[in-house]
């Protein structure tokens, strides 16, 4: 069943994906120096324009029908395969002397693409019709913003890049429930 | 500045071996005039052994042409030569001909993807290249997912295989071979997979065995180099008592399933054991790894 293929398939990109974000994350914050470095490092409240939060309460994500979770996935990481890229140039110009974060940034954006290839796959195979992406990434140009200012860009973009794989997880363990039982 | 009282089209042709050719001698007008030489005088030489009269023809005043029914016999370079006053051969143009063959469709296109560290998959894929073609042919492994298209691979001098340096999982890759010379070009098969099914796993490392409280049992743990998120894995143990040739199995029903130990039952007590371990994808898809280093431990005593 190419659904339910489709479905198992994007599934298991996203779990690999989620473990990839975590190293993705320390390997990140490790790099920053204090107090991004420091052990539990952790600012919840901290946010950056454009960068999709992955929080939703929970009535509202179990309400959301299949089309409008699966485009609702396609348009976040849309935006991180570009947030993703921008943290790379950040960190080029930061941390030039860090080849491993350069290239894990440089690989989760690959798999990004790969994730919406797969969820394209899926939603073709639903029938759902993909929604317009989010407005070109409003972001503060690389030399306009302070080292600072783009060390915690970096940081929201991670951080925030890790919860929506979770909540794809999360999605896609609905989906295979209803579509692989 | 020696002005050429001719020329020959076409200029350097790349021809299938055993096909047909004909080729054409232009005389410049300037040198019909002074020169006083007509179509009629040529001679057309290949390498340096007259090509017989029955393959000329006289199109016209300043213009001959030769045809090779099977391009097999023409030797390089054909020559436009006039005879002038009867004796005296002189040379108008000549042209080197290369001959060949198109490619064949690359054949029996397979694929295997290496684990080479933790989470580092590369995949090198092979094919047949088909028969010899006698020219410069470039063979390119082409790779795409349905939206994206990733930068081929320029097969080595082998022509029969490449090597793709990274590849992601569990999204379809479409994958083929291009074989392109003067001749023509020619594709494989398409192949379509999700590269974790065709993945040979590093082996299972630091295995180490420790003997149980029972004297005929022996521990084995380990550690797995692919983590769970990549893929389910299942083992192959192998084990012997050191001096002896004869191997033995655990059988395969007992470890299917992804585990960094086992305990080995039904050992002679106070005996030295050797221990080999693989594994593969749990579905059975893809390829086992090496084994791993051999281990030893012994049972202990049955008091």
């Amino acid at each position: 069943d190419p659904t339910a293929n489709a479905i198992a398939q994007a599934y298991s990109l996203a779990r690999l994906l989620q473990a990839d974000a975590t190293d993705l994350l320390q390997a990140y914050l490790s790099a920053q120096g204090p107090p991004f470095s420091t052990p539990g490092f952790a600012v919840p409240a901290l946010g950056w324009a454009g960068v999709p939060g992955a929080a939703l309460p929970f009535p509202s994500w179990r309400g959301l029908g299949d089309g409008e979770r699966l485009r609702g996935n396609q348009v976040a990481y849309t935006a991180y395969e570009a947030f993703l890229a921008v943290v790379a140039d950040d960190q080029a110009q930061l941390h030039p002397g860090r080849p491993q974060l350069l290239a894990r940034l440089a690989q989760a954006r690959v798999r990004v693409r790969g994730l919406r290839a797969s969820l394209d796959t899926v939603m073709a195979a639903l029938g759902v019709v993909p929604g317009t992406g989010p407005p070109p990434v409003a972001v503060v140009t690389a030399n306009q913003a302070s080292a600072f200012e783009r060390k915690c860009r970096g940081y929201v973009v991670c951080r925030e890049y890790q919860a929506w794989l979770g909540r794809t997880v999360r999605d896609l363990t609905l989906l295979r429930a209803k579509y692989l039982a | 500045l020696v002005q050429s009282c001719g020329y020959i089209t076409p200029e350097s042709p790349v021809l299938a071996i055993g096909s047909n050719f004909t080729a054409w001698c232009i005389l410049n007008e300037s040198c019909l005039d002074y020169g006083n030489i007509y179509a009629s005088q040529i001679i057309w030489k290949t390498k340096r052994s007259l090509v017989p009269k029955e393959q000329y023809r006289e199109i016209n005043r300043t213009v001959s042409s030769v045809t090779f029914n099977d391009t097999s016999t023409l030797a390089t370079p054909l020559t436009c030569n006039i005879l002038a006053d009867g004796h005296l051969e002189q040379n108008i143009y000549g042209i080197d001909v290369r001959l060949g063959l198109p490619p064949e469709k690359p054949e029996n296109l397979s694929c295997i993807v290496h684990q080479t560290s933790r989470s580092r998959f590369s995949m090198n894929c092979t094919w047949n290249p088909g028969r010899a073609t006698f020219l410069d042919t470039e063979f390119w492994l082409r790779t795409r997912w349905p939206q994206e298209t990733f930068n081929d691979c320029k097969a080595a001098v082998v022509n029969n295989s490449c090597l793709i340096p990274d590849v992601q999982f569990f999204v379809n890759l479409e994958v083929w071979v291009e074989a392109k010379n003067d001749l023509g070009m020619m594709e494989s098969e398409h192949l379509l997979f999700d590269p974790v099914d065709m993945v040979k796993p590093l082996p299972p490392q630091n295995l180490s065995v420790t003997s149980g409280i029972l004297p005929t049992v022996l521990k084995l743990s380990w550690e797995n180099r692919i983590i769970p998120a990549e893929m389910e894995l299942k083992f192959n143990i192998l084990y012997k008592i050191s001096d002896s040739p004869d191997w033995m199995e655990v059988p395969p029903e007992d470890t299917a399933s992804t585990r960094t130990s086992f305990t080995v039952q039904g050992l002679k007590p106070y005996t030295e054991y050797v221990f080999l371990l693989r594994c593969m994808k749990r579905d059975g898809l893809g390829y086992w790894s090496d084994w791993s280093e051999e281990k030893s431990g012994v049972t202990i005593e049955d008091r």
